[in-house]
């Protein structure tokens, strides 16, 4: 049962990387050799937010062509239960559980709620990405 | 017996040739259609709907719902305050990020009908307000006149806490019967400068916004303004063609030198173009998840001084020299190196440069030369450059590694830097240096006196791109030496023979796993052929890494990269190495 971690991933990398009781600048070189930029807080939260906003670009294409293509008809759309990264609250129905585990339908749908999730999820980092930056780092564009 | 059984027949057909009282006849009521719900600001949403025919009865209509995950139905808390046909939810009643299922009934005495089900995520459906206080007001630089435009957004969306980012797009055209409406897309901005107008003319101008994932606003109430009427015979801009207009201003002294405008996000750009020379203006920089540069009046290596058409137009014999000197000091062992190797490697960028590139030609006279590019913004020129057109060219603008003596096969894998990934994610910011790696500072300083020697001067230094922008640079491989070589992220265009380009459409690395040295191990499913030259490699494996201390490569070209801690990801999961690498220490 694949995990799509993508997202989770790349906001764990973020976090990593950015410690939000700092305020100065987070130096990216350790030694101190000439030509060292040192990046500001916002330049990077700038980068990231790029990245998550191409992570949910992609997932967007993703998840609209296999809806596209794959997906004969759209009845089971509404009745499945999202068990996605982000969700904190577990679902009780899953319509996995009405398709016979291992068929090709329920392949199917594990992958098209695979997509469903990692498009969802992507779309929440983004826009918490984007909330704490303007928490952290205010300005013009916040 | 014959006349009972028709007797019987004729009282079961009597009530269908007896006509009703008002002549019509009732049916259950038509289903409802058409479900269309919008937010306006990711907060609250309202849904509408379109009634079916009422079957000559009285029908009233309900909503219900469902959210994911649960089997409650509900039914829609207000049907009144978004008007006839609809229902409003508000702010307590709105989830975001969770799949509503929506049902409208019409129901009248003879029963009921069930419109087709709805799915929703309030996030998908944003469409906001137009945005407000749209102020037009006539400027002048030097002389020439331009319109300043500038906007609110709209009351309701809360673009302040980051909950919504809007893109903003304007529109602009003469008050006369034939003209067209002229687009531009202004980004996250929320100012805009409109040039070359027509003296005396009246312009219309309107706004819209729209999330980065959503629907365009209306637009907003149109703005009108008047461009006082040119006096001075010299520098007047008379009622011709726009772009008539565009070469006088290109002859003049604009763009303006002097910046008295530190506010402005205005960047003023000079591609050279094959035929025609075309004045961009990049107004914006902004793209679907680009944010907005950040103009630094500190930062002296503004984008905006190095494309002063004073530093571009420069002549040829002397920028060599003034080339030479900026190097000379440069203090770093980058040398005298230039004079030798340069001739093999203006005959290697000539060998990788495509007829339309925006490569310094070293033929041409006057190279009015960016080798980069911005974000896809489209600048006000009457036929403005097609970004795909900009984008192939600097994808073909290839330099060639230092390292490699000339006449070496070098020309078989030169180095060519991606100035732009394909998915237009380049933001130009001004003060944003590059985030430096050892690998890049090495890229960097090579481009540095890869530029200036091809060039033969015409462009400077100073104007090197990786200095202030967002790049995703993919590398090849390494070479013997560990070097790192780099090809761009070519999409669809077709391949010199002299350089050999892996193509992708990719430039995600799949984690093949971690060995036991904490090593992760990236693999790549290379789509397209590619010239395997490491090791003879027949294999169609692929990896790419940033290259700090890495051993050499195997036959099969899996190259292994030192994770600094033990955080590993997914089996499955991808990794951006451009994000991975420029992260690390």
């Amino acid at each position: 049962h694949r995990r799509c971690s993508c997202s989770v991933a790349l906001l764990q990398t973020t976090v990593l990387y950015i410690n939000p009781t700092r305020l100065d600048a987070a130096p990216l070189c350790t030694n101190a050799e000439a030509g060292c930029h040192v990046l500001s807080l916002a330049n990077l939260f700038d980068r990231v937010i790029q990245h998550s906003a191409r992570m949910h670009g992609i997932s967007n294409d993703l998840h609209s062509e296999f809806e596209l293509y794959f997906l004969p008809s759209k009845n089971q759309v509404g009745r499945v239960s999202r068990n996605c990264h982000t969700n904190s609250v577990s679902s009780l129905m899953s319509p996995e559980a009405f398709l016979a585990p291992g068929s090709a339908e329920w392949r199917l749908m594990k992958d098209y709620e695979l997509l469903y999730c990692f498009r969802r999820d992507s779309n929440k980092v983004q826009n918490y990405l984007k909330i704490l930056k303007c928490r952290i780092v205010p300005e013009d564009g916040c | 017996m014959m006349t009972k059984v028709g007797e019987v027949l004729l009282l079961l057909l009597l009530p269908a040739f007896v006509p009703h009282t008002d002549g019509t006849r009732y049916s259950l009521p038509g289903k409802p259609t058409e479900i269309k719900c919008r937010s306006p600001e990711k907060e609250t949403f309202t849904c509408w709907w379109k009634p079916g025919s009422d079957g000559g009865l009285p029908t009233t209509y309900a909503l219900y719902y469902r959210k994911e995950g649960s089997d409650v139905v509900h039914e829609c808390p207000d049907y009144h305050t978004a008007g006839k046909n609809s229902c409003f939810f508000n702010k307590n009643d709105t989830v975001i990020w969770v799949s509503y299922n929506i049902t409208v009934v019409a129901t009248n005495a003879l029963g009921k009908t069930y419109s087709d089900p709805v799915d929703i995520d309030v996030v998908y459906i944003v469409k906001p307000h137009p945005p407000e206080k749209l102020e037009v007001t006539v400027m002048k630089d030097q002389g020439w006149p331009f319109l300043r435009v500038s906007w609110e957004p709209p009351r309701k969306a809360d673009t302040r806490s980051g909950w919504i980012t809007l893109i903003y797009e304007l529109r602009v055209k003469l008050e006369e019967e034939e003209s067209e409406w002229e687009n531009h897309v202004a980004g996250q901005q929320k100012m805009f400068n409109i040039f070359s107008l027509r003296s005396g003319g009246t312009y219309l101008i309107q706004v819209r916004c729209k999330p980065d994932h959503g629907f365009w606003s209306e637009w907003s109430s149109t703005s009108y303004v008047k461009v006082p009427e040119c006096k001075t015979s010299k520098k007047c801009l008379f009622s011709g063609k726009s772009d008539e207009v565009f070469s006088a201003l290109v002859v003049s002294d604009f763009p303006p030198t002097t910046s008295n405008y530190e506010d402005l996000l205005v960047e003023y750009l000079e591609v050279y173009v094959p035929e025609q020379q075309e004045l961009m203006v990049d107004e914006g920089k902004d793209h679907d998840g680009c944010l907005k540069s950040i103009g630094s009046a500190s930062d002296s290596d503004s984008g905006r001084g190095s494309c002063d058409s004073d530093n571009l137009l420069m002549d040829k014999s002397g920028a060599a020299k003034e080339e030479q000197q900026q190097q000379n000091q440069e203090g770093d062992q980058i040398g005298t190196e230039t004079q030798g190797p340069k001739e093999a490697w203006e005959k290697e960028t000539m060998l990788c440069a495509n007829e339309d590139v925006v490569s310094p030609d070293a033929s041409s006279k006057k190279v009015k030369t960016w080798p980069s590019v911005f974000s896809p913004v489209t600048p006000y020129s009457p036929s403005p450059l097609d970004p795909h057109n900009s984008l192939e060219m600097h994808k073909q603008n290839c330099l060639s590694d230092t390292q490699f003596p000339p006449g070496s096969p070098s020309s078989d894998h030169c180095i060519k830097k991606a100035l732009q990934s394909s998915y237009w994610e380049v933001c130009f910011n001004n003060n944003q240096p590059y985030p430096q790696t050892d690998v890049h500072q090495q890229l960097q300083a090579h481009s540095d006196r890869n530029i200036s020697a091809i060039n033969d001067g015409n462009v400077p230094s100073n104007l090197l791109l990786p200095t202030r922008m967002t790049e995703y640079v993919e590398v090849q491989r390494l070479n013997e030496e560990n070097k790192v070589l780099l090809h761009p992220i070519p999409s669809g265009h077709s391949r010199e023979k002299a350089c050999s380009w892996v193509g992708h459409r990719d430039n995600y690395s799949k984690v093949k796993g971690v060995n036991s040295d904490n090593v992760l191990l990236l693999q790549r499913d290379v789509v397209e052929e590619e010239s395997m030259e490491m090791a003879g490699a027949a294999e169609s494996c692929y990896t790419s890494s940033i290259a700090i201390n890495t051993p050499k490569p195997t036959t099969c070209s899996h190259i292994a990269l030192p994770v600094q801690e033990e955080r590993v990801l997914a089996v499955s999961g991808y990794v951006d190495t451009a994000t991975m690498f420029s992260l690390d220490t």
